[in-house]
């Protein structure tokens, strides 16, 4: 198994979130965080904070991503939270912030030491950088099929 | 040595996820150059010190330095014409 899938705890991967509000669903991933003791409890709202001067939606085509994060002061130790959404969320425009895009996965990131997190964010960026990779991903019926995936394209993407 | 900085918000993953693939593109391409990752707010400090900046964080204050878009070596969008653009620059 590859760095990225290693780093990826099954109980951090939430599909089909329903909600609509962008607060919301970063809530639902960093109490989740919290609870497994990953970041601490001003987490989220470092999230929000730094989400609204350098936010993180990127534009990938058909389906777009977002790459919420913080400080590592609110982290205790690396991790990645990953939702899908039912229908696309609103964030704003890495390159753009005035803009919103429609994003369709979020990968929440837990960095507790950026230089050793460094090899498995460039992985991962490297599967969401092939739109083929993030369509999969966005259909992916369940957690299994999803997680099967990343592992699949992370070997292809070595 | 040529110096290239990439700056972000926080400078814990973007742009050091950034840093990481253009120091390789340029390893793959025989050129030898310092590539530093920094938080925006170090940025003011170094920036006379550095070659290229390449810029993650947009309508942010424009500097003396030639710039390159930093989004693309993320995404991957638009990678092969900032990629050349950086190469011409550090010849």
């Amino acid at each position: 198994m590859g760095i990225l899938s290693e780093s990826i705890n099954e109980d951090l991967v939430i599909l089909d979130i329903d909600e609509q509000d962008k607060e919301k669903v970063l809530q639902i991933l960093a109490n989740k965080m919290q609870e497994m003791g990953i970041v601490k409890e001003t987490y989220l709202e470092g999230v929000l904070n730094r989400e609204e001067i350098y936010p993180t939606g990127l534009l990938l085509g058909n389906y777009n991503v977002a790459i919420p994060h913080t400080e590592s002061k609110h982290v205790n130790k690396n991790a990645i939270a990953i939702a899908k959404l039912n229908r696309p969320v609103k964030f704003k425009y890495m390159a753009d912030p005035k803009m919103e895009i429609e994003v369709n996965l979020i990968f929440m990131l837990a960095i507790s030491e950026p230089k050793n997190q460094v090899p498995v964010l460039s992985l991962l960026m490297n599967i969401l950088s092939n739109q083929d990779n993030v369509s999969a991903l966005a259909r992916a019926r369940n957690k299994e099929e999803f997680l099967q995936i990343l592992k699949e394209k992370e070997v292809e993407c070595i | 040595m040529k110096k290239v900085v990439v700056a972000c918000g926080s400078g814990v993953a973007t742009s050091q996820t950034v840093a990481s693939k253009v120091e390789s593109m340029l390893e793959n391409e025989g050129i030898n150059c310092h590539v530093e990752a920094v938080d925006i707010k170090s940025l003011d400090n170094i920036i006379d010190s550095v070659d290229v900046y390449i810029t993650i964080v947009p309508g942010s204050k424009s500097y003396d330095v030639p710039t390159v878009n930093g989004i693309a070596f993320l995404t991957g969008m638009g990678i092969d014409e900032e990629f050349e653009k950086l190469k011409n620059l550090l010849k």
